[in-house]
């Protein structure tokens, strides 16, 4: 009886201790850099002159299953597909091939490697993909998937119009999770998302242009947005007002102009109300309903016709009040 | 019943160990502001000696306080390697190969500098440029408090203070050296400094935690095109409960106390950095070109560096990198080597410098894309931390392309690391 006891007490404290450890990883939040339970690619591309790869792989030493969603950026339509990582493994397809299943895939093919799932190609697009841990169809929060997007120019020129940025990860909460197709950014279910989004840039009508290129050159930085509050089953946009605080090298601190939007957004900062301009400003963004962002620079020489672009994830900070997505039901 | 005790017992000693690990966690982070920052890779190399093509770093370090000076006391350490003896005696050097019968040995030193930023300051400079005097946006003239007189400094005002720039913010004690020779690689690290103090010491303030940093690595093949790769900088936080550090040894993460409060002065480094990536050699299987498309060849180079290092007594951190690789096969390889101060390496090349033998390569794991985790072990004094950055190269036919991109943390050094400094 004795050892029952001394059992179930260590079973007791062993829970709270691991109840300790989802309650630590969940202070994580929001992040670039740590394996999620949500992966959320704000910025896919699929065109005549653009690409985008997708690379996503399972953390942990488990089979994980994971539900994934195209979100189109101009209709806010879905489509979703399956994937299942086998432990550890990485996976990757291109937005506009996708990814078949063939057992005969020949080594060193785009398709070598266990197929994680059949994964619609897309034409057009230009939107997000939004990826998160599944049990049986059922979301269950573990924290292993970590991804990256890769966005390249595909016209074959002479432009370096190549980017990456590590997908945004939203962890486990501090509660027991989720047993429905409705999962709640609010610390207990799922990490909130951030309030405060910081990019340093450099306007594109600044006197010293591309530090690199001189003076004919110019720079201009996108912004791609995504609301949290998502809904897959209705597709039912979420609109938001995006609040652009900026300073210039000289503390100067001016509003820039409201973007309001619907669903998605992609648009380059408007530096017109930097007084005076500087070579490098910085903007803060603030949301009237959380978001997730990545941002892009195309540094161009107007002279010559050529560019480069480079992405990154942006600073944050702070936690967002609650949010939610909700998935689609499974057939 | 007694299989069911223990069981109990066993589930609960598995959730005991896994309760302290979590204490651990890893805080350190690429997206957050933070009392350190670290640019794991800054290159500059006019002439394309080492890295085939003219490069150059633009540094962004800005302060997200609201209301007050934040000053960074910043390290750049050089970490040239330059040929000993043979054809090539002193050049700058990657491998031993280049130095024409020579030895290509590894060079280890710092420049430390000031960079004082008002709130909320942007400020940014080239690696080789620097930040002088005339570059600084807010350096004055000021105007005396006790009266409406043009003023640089203090004797100016007849008891008065001579405030210059916004609230009385400036950019005045700044002065970032450019790197010390071309080409240059090595890596930059900032620490958050409370100006106030006398003498400065690590900032302690309510307002700590509060630089953000970028770096932007252009390559220029010609006068005509520019490809960029840009990261952000890795951020330390100093941790709350201890406050930052009062002497010149920062403690990089340990576990919590007892009474759940931190003992290290600054977030740890992670346990096991993880990055996904092509494998070296592997045909883009996105064609570029149109009508005559082709297909280019994918590359990714590692740089890690130390997360501690003495840089009073100039002893870089020195660890052993163990990685292990999966495929997309599940399969497993592994492989390991020391980072010395630094290390920059296309991955093909960390575990042989013949790249189709290398388990990076495309070819050895038979298919596009791996994940890479990696490990530091040894036991050097000031730890077995590593950050880093990976960087992905894509040539085509007409072009060469890359993106730099963030590796993912996990867990902590359990042991920490120590960042001594003068």
């Amino acid at each position: 009886m004795r050892a029952k006891r001394i059992a179930l007490t260590t079973a007791l404290l062993g829970a709270f201790a691991v109840c300790t450890l989802a309650a630590s990883v969940a202070s994580a939040g929001v992040d670039h850099d740590r394996p999620g339970s949500i992966l959320i690619f704000p910025k896919v591309v699929s065109s005549a002159t653009r690409d985008t790869t997708i690379r996503i792989s399972n953390t942990g030493n488990m089979t994980n299953q994971v539900r994934c969603f195209y979100l189109d950026g101009d209709t806010c339509g879905t489509i979703d597909f399956d994937l299942s990582l086998t432990k550890q493994q990485p996976t990757q397809w291109d937005v506009s091939n996708g990814r078949t299943v063939n057992l005969l895939d020949s080594f060193g093919s785009s398709g070598a490697g266990l197929d994680p799932g059949l994964i619609p190609a897309q034409g057009d697009f230009e939107g997000s993909v939004v990826c998160v841990e599944v049990v049986d169809d059922v979301p269950v929060a573990q924290n292993k998937l970590k991804g990256e997007a890769i966005i390249r120019d595909v016209t074959g020129g002479d432009d370096r119009n190549t980017s990456a940025y590590n997908a945004v990860a939203i962890t486990s909460g501090t509660g027991s999770g989720t047993s429905d197709n409705e999962l709640v950014l609010d610390g207990d279910e799922y990490a909130q998302c951030d309030t405060v989004h910081r990019v340093d840039f450099i306007p594109d009508d600044s006197p010293g242009l591309d530090p690199v290129l001189g003076e004919t050159s110019s720079v201009v930085t996108n912004v791609t947005v995504l609301p949290c509050d998502l809904d897959f089953s209705r597709r039912a946009p979420t609109s938001v007002v995006l609040n652009a605080t900026l300073w210039n090298e000289f503390e100067v601190q001016t509003s820039g102009p409201d973007t309001s939007f619907s669903c998605w957004a992609s648009f380059s900062i408007d530096p017109a109300s930097l007084n005076p301009a500087t070579t490098f400003a910085t903007v803060e963004y603030s949301a009237s309903s959380p978001v997730v962002m990545v941002v892009e620079s195309f540094h161009s020489d107007t002279g010559l016709g050529v560019s480069g672009s480079a992405a990154r994830n942006v600073h944050t900070g702070g936690a967002a009040s609650t949010s939610s997505i909700t998935l689609s039901a499974t057939p | 019943m007694l299989k069911k005790a223990r069981l109990a017992l066993f589930a609960g000693i598995v959730g005991l160990a896994m309760g302290p690990a979590s204490m651990a966690q890893a805080q350190t982070s690429s997206d957050e502001s933070a009392a350190i920052l670290v640019w794991p890779k800054v290159v500059y190399d006019s002439a394309g000696v080492l890295f085939g093509d003219p490069t150059d770093t633009l540094i962004n370090l800005s302060s997200t306080a609201t209301s007050s000076l934040k000053q960074a006391h910043c390290f750049l350490v050089n970490a040239t390697a330059h040929c000993s003896g043979g054809s090539g005696d002193g050049d700058a050097c990657l491998s031993s190969s280049s130095c024409g019968g020579g030895t290509c040995v590894p060079g280890w030193n710092e420049i430390d500098f000031n960079v004082f930023i008002t709130q909320e300051q942007p400020l940014a400079w080239l690696a080789s440029d620097g930040l002088s005097m005339n570059d600084l946006p807010i350096v004055g003239p000021g105007v005396c408090s006790n009266s409406p007189r043009i003023c640089f400094s203090d004797v100016q005002c007849g008891g008065g203070t001579c405030q210059i720039g916004p609230n009385g913010q400036n950019n005045l004690g700044t002065g970032v050296p450019p790197v010390p020779e071309d080409p240059f690689i090595g890596s930059l690290t900032c620490i958050q400094f409370d100006p106030g103090q006398n003498p400065p010491a690590p900032d302690q303030s309510a307002t700590t935690n509060a630089l953000i940093g970028e770096a932007t690595v252009f390559t220029v093949p010609d006068p005509n095109t520019v490809d960029g790769a840009k990261y952000n900088a890795v951020g330390f936080k100093a941790t709350e409960g201890d406050g930052a550090d009062t002497d010149n040894v920062l403690e990089l993460g340990t576990p919590l106390d007892g009474a759940g409060a931190p003992t290290a002065d600054y977030d740890g480094c992670a346990g096991t950095l993880i990055f996904n990536h092509y494998f070296d050699g592997a045909t883009d299987p996105v064609a570029t070109g149109g009508v005559s498309s082709s297909n280019g060849e994918t590359s990714t180079s590692l740089t890690l560096v130390p997360c501690g290092n003495n840089l009073l007594t100039q002893e870089p951190g020195a660890v052993v990198a163990q990685f292990l690789v999966f495929n997309e096969f599940e399969q497993r390889f592994s492989a390991s080597t020391k980072v010395d101060c630094l290390f920059d390496s296309p991955i093909s090349n960390i575990d042989t410098s013949n790249n189709a033998r290398s388990i990076w390569s495309a070819g050895v794991s038979g298919t596009l894309t791996g994940q890479t985790r990696i490990q530091g072990v040894g036991n050097a004094a000031t730890g077995t931390g590593l950050t880093g950055v990976a960087t992905l190269s894509i040539a085509t036919a007409t072009a060469s392309t890359s993106a730099a991109y963030s590796l993912d943390q996990m867990g902590s050094v359990a042991a920490g690391d120590l960042l001594t400094i003068p």
